[in-house]
């Protein structure tokens, strides 16, 4: 994937298992999946 | 030991290939032949041996910060075994390269899956698949 030019080393925090689990679907740490959005948007 | 620069993981956009497994459906790299296993994170290495990812490698795990760059992989010849590609979010974290238009990191979990609607029976078993995994 082309990303560009490298900027800089970071150092991020380590995610907690399950910490972003979605409260709709407690049992699954993985989003669940739904249609395609003709324009994604973050 | 280093101070982290960030507190939370960062997001960003991949695209992975469904495969189907002996062990059901699984995610997996576009580029490489890496399977995600379920319920762990990703772990970024090197065929040449360093540390992942490494300033001066294109190693680590890619991810964009806007969907764009990451479309075009949803398009392309797949392999055997691959019966879908798909666009979704990703947790980056660790030892993470920043770009100018994304991330490489040195670990990475799913966040979200996108999935085209001509995919919801593929959907529904991924799903199942990820819950029963996840139980087990």
């Amino acid at each position: 994937m082309e990303l560009g030019k490298p900027l800089r080393r970071v150092v991020v925090e380590p995610v907690e298992p399950r910490k972003h689990a979605s409260p709709a679907s407690p049992k699954d740490p993985v989003a669940r999946p739904c249609a395609l959005p003709t324009t994604p948007t973050r | 030991m280093r101070a982290p620069d960030y507190a939370d993981a960062l997001t960003g956009w991949r695209v992975w290939c469904v495969v189907d497994t002996p062990s059901g459906l699984r995610l997996a790299s576009v580029i490489h032949d890496h399977v995600w296993e379920v319920g762990a994170p990703a772990v970024a290495a090197c065929r040449e041996r360093h540390s992942a990812p490494h300033e001066t490698c294109l190693c680590g795990i890619h991810a964009a910060r806007d969907p764009a760059p990451a479309l075009p992989y949803l398009r392309g010849r797949n392999d055997p075994g691959t019966v879908a590609r798909v666009l979704g979010r990703v947790l980056l974290w660790g030892t993470v390269i920043e770009h100018e238009q994304g991330w490489r990191a040195s670990h990475a979990r799913p966040l979200e899956l996108w999935l085209p609607r001509a995919l919801d029976g593929l959907g529904a078993r991924y799903d199942a698949a990820e819950c029963a995994a996840v139980a087990a």
